[in-house]
């Protein structure tokens, strides 16, 4: 029904319009004073982290020449050394708070939208970086903004047009211009979390919209080594070229208090077209990636071998100065190594998950149908995975407690959070999911704890023919045989003689119709992607296929001309 | 209690997810199903298998609107089950009557349907850029399945009034998907 596939299609309309449109709550948005000042305070706090980064980069006096004598040789980091010290106006003028009268439009309307909350920046966009298209550019040309002035209390509003800003999705910034003005406002949206680095990426276009300073590596002892004259280029190939498993971590705030994120370098980040300078972008030596930009913390998956590169392409091909900060210890820096290590473990628990949890399930059909899923102990690389970008969703349970408790009551019970743990599913390739699916498992954050992909087949398979059974599982692109005395079979030349017209050999649902003592010939099979090992193949001079190379064992009605001519190969 | 804390109690696997849940959002989920289904049997299905179906996606999903979220999920489990029970049947019937209106934003004498990603992001630009008391009317009757009263109730308006908008704005539609090459 053509109408109700379209309805189907309609469901994907962005969430901002299914709830602007709540048929019972009809929600308007209004700016309380309480909301203006946690929104000030998180302004603040943007501002402070800027100038935090301001502090430690350009924004302050340092002296290139001195060296320092009097450090002994034994802690001589080899860089030359460079002095800064702290210059602290600028922290005098961010706390005076301005007047309604002396502050611009963006700052007495900083919060923008309804359902979507944007902040401004108070940075200009350039007239040449604003979408006009009446289509796609104008988002709101009647929006208006309202805002209470916290000295006095009174209410204003104003009209205004937003715009989306090109290259940069709307969900994330937008620019806006106000009545009696010719300018325009960047406002971001601060609570918007990407899912992937890559959508973070690609949203912003961080390529093209980001500039690197300096960039800044920890010591185990706490000093820092400035590094100047980054290529951005350079930099970007070796962070992100392949950003396909750099996934966001669901709880950065949650890491961040408990420690489990140390620096180990981080890099002065610039985007100018929004108004960010000096923003931090970090990374740790066990793979993972902080920002801040936009405003709020995210925290992102990272290869540590790309760690590493950044690490030997500062050092080897950057300037360094060692940074002494008057007035401070040396060795002492502004953010400490955590020295509980354990927050890290405990986060990141890799307790062996793939031997205690081997089982998962798919339903479908309204939860009439299941699909189990077990172990196979096995694990396969991210190349044999079909869109490694997007996974599914997956809860692995113990072998014990799925047995036990499937279908009871209890399933659902809280004895299922102590004995099931979350993960990825995805396909792998040439397999169909019926068959098998890889798990990378997760624990109940959606942090990724094992890095492997896991391979769980389904033996419950149950192919028509011949051709499905072999195609299914993959066969014609991970098989190897051997004959019985142990000698290669070409897989091809395997594939045409026994597979290829596989259409026509129907299985047979009595199994016995096999008879092994009349068996014409047989070879070894192995699939090691699916954890199939010393498998075999067998023929009978009455025209039947015996198969136990996945899942329960098959028979397949193939016939006595096909039987005698795979017995002349397999012979020979 | 909030979304994010119910997000949260599906993300520890707790039970208390599905009766919060429940509290929250049942008569929601209720409503939107049986603007659908017109069964009372059917939409006590539907919304027990969504329930599952957050329980089985949340994690690795956690979605930044629960109430959204779930109505997506309920809405195509009703549309689902609305299949189903009709696949042979015609007839008239208040959700008939959506599904014939639905039908305008193709032209007539098309079989073919296009991606429905195309569609979705030609929707969303086309609801992006109408006024918006249109384009609420609009989602509450073609994504809420409200009735033409409920929705003149809703907004104080008369019900030829509500028409007149509805048909307009197919019509609008229609001819936007059309110079997008969708449905032509």
């Amino acid at each position: 029904m053509k109408n109700i596939k379209t309805a189907k299609a309609l469901s994907e309309i962005d969430e901002e319009y299914i709830i602007e449109a709540l048929p019972e709550e009809r929600i308007k948005v209004t700016v309380f004073p309480w909301k203006y000042l946690a929104l000030a305070s998180s302004f603040a706090l943007i501002v402070c982290l800027g100038v935090m980064a301001v502090l430690f980069s350009s924004g302050v006096q340092s002296d290139k020449s001195k060296t320092n004598s009097s450090t002994s040789a034994a802690d001589d980091t080899g860089y030359e050394k460079r002095i800064i010290k702290a210059d602290d106006s600028s922290f005098a003028n961010i706390a005076k708070e301005k007047s309604w009268e002396e502050k611009n439009n963006s700052e007495r309307f900083s919060e923008m939208g309804g359902l979507q909350k944007f902040v401004s920046t108070n940075t200009l966009v350039p007239a040449d970086r604003i979408n006009f298209s009446p289509m796609y550019g104008v988002l709101n040309p009647y929006a208006e903004a309202r805002a209470t002035d916290p000295l006095t209390n009174k209410t204003y509003t104003i009209e205004c047009i937003e715009y989306a800003i090109k290259g940069i999705n709307i969900n994330y910034a937008m620019a806006v211009k106000f009545k009696g003005e010719e300018v325009y406002y960047a406002y971001v949206n601060t609570e918007f979390i990407p899912h992937t680095f890559k959508e973070f990426a690609e949203s912003l276009d961080l390529e093209n919209n980001i500039s690197f300073g300096s960039a800044y590596y920890t010591l185990n002892d706490g000093r820092e080594i400035e590094f100047e004259g980054i290529d951005k280029k350079k930099v970007w190939d070796i962070l992100f070229s392949d950003t396909s498993s750099m996934t966001a971590l669901s709880d950065p705030n949650d890491i961040l208090a408990k420690g489990g994120f140390t620096k180990r370098v981080s890099i002065s980040t610039n985007m100018d077209v929004l108004g960010y300078k000096n923003i931090t972008m970090s990374f740790s030596d066990d793979g993972m990636l902080f920002t801040n930009l936009l405003g709020s913390a995210k925290i992102f998956r990272i290869d540590t071998k790309k760690v590493q590169r950044l690490k030997t392409y500062l050092t080897s091909s950057c300037r360094g100065y060692e940074l002494i900060y008057e007035g401070r210890q040396q060795g002492e820096s502004e953010q400490k190594r955590s020295s509980d290590s354990s927050s890290v473990s405990k986060l990141f628990d890799e307790n062996d998950v793939s031997k205690k949890y081997t089982v998962f399930e798919i339903t479908s059909n309204y939860g009439r149908s299941s699909f189990i899923y077990r172990t196979t102990g096995s694990t396969v690389s991210p190349q044999e995975i079909e869109n490694s970008d997007s996974y599914g969703g997956a809860i692995i349970y113990t072998e014990e407690f799925y047995k036990k408790y499937r279908n009871t009551d209890k399933f659902y019970m809280e004895e299922r959070s102590n004995n099931s743990i979350g993960g990825y599913s995805a396909q792998l390739k040439h397999v169909k999911s019926k068959c098998a699916y890889a798990i990378k498992y997760t624990n109940n954050f959606g942090v990724v704890i094992d890095d492997n992909w896991y391979v769980f087949t389904a033996k419950d398979f149950s192919p028509s023919t011949l051709y499905e059974y072999a195609n299914d599982i993959g066969m014609k692109y991970y098989a190897t045989y051997t004959s019985k005395s142990q000698k290669p079979l070409a897989a091809d030349k395997v594939w045409d003689v026994i597979f290829d017209d596989g259409e026509k050999n129907v299985i047979e649902s009595d199994t016995s119709k096999y008879d092994d003592s009349k068996k014409l010939a047989e070879i070894n099979v192995d699939i090691s992607i699916l954890g199939c090992k010393g498998k075999s193949i067998k023929v009978s001079e009455d025209g039947y296929l015996y198969a136990d190379v996945f899942g329960t064992p098959k028979v397949f009605n193939i016939g006595k001309e096909k039987a005698q001519k795979i017995a002349d190969y397999l012979n020979k | 209690m909030d979304d994010e804390k119910i997000v949260e109690l599906f993300l520890v696997r707790s039970e208390q997810a599905i009766s919060e849940t429940k509290d929250s959002y049942g008569a929601y989920c209720t409503k939107i199903c049986s603007n659908i289904l017109k069964s009372k049997e059917d939409t006590e299905e539907c919304v027990n298998d969504a329930y599952m179906k957050l329980w089985e996606t949340i994690p690795p999903q956690r979605p930044r609107s629960l109430k959204a979220y779930l109505s997506k999920i309920i809405r195509n489990l009703a549309l689902d089950r609305y299949e189903k029970n009709h696949a042979k049947k015609r007839g008239s019937g208040k959700t008939e009557a959506v599904f014939d209106e639905i039908e305008e934003f193709f032209s007539s004498g098309s079989d073919e349907l296009s991606d429905s990603i195309a569609i979705r992001d030609a929707v969303n630009r086309f609801l992006g850029s109408i006024d918006k008391q249109e384009r609420v009317l609009f989602v509450q009757r073609y994504w809420y399945f409200c009735t033409v009263k409920e929705i003149a109730k809703m907004h104080g308006l008369g019900e030829s009034k509500v028409k007149m908008t509805l048909k307009r704005t197919r019509d609008d539609l229609r001819i936007y998907l059309q110079k997008e090459g969708i449905g032509v």
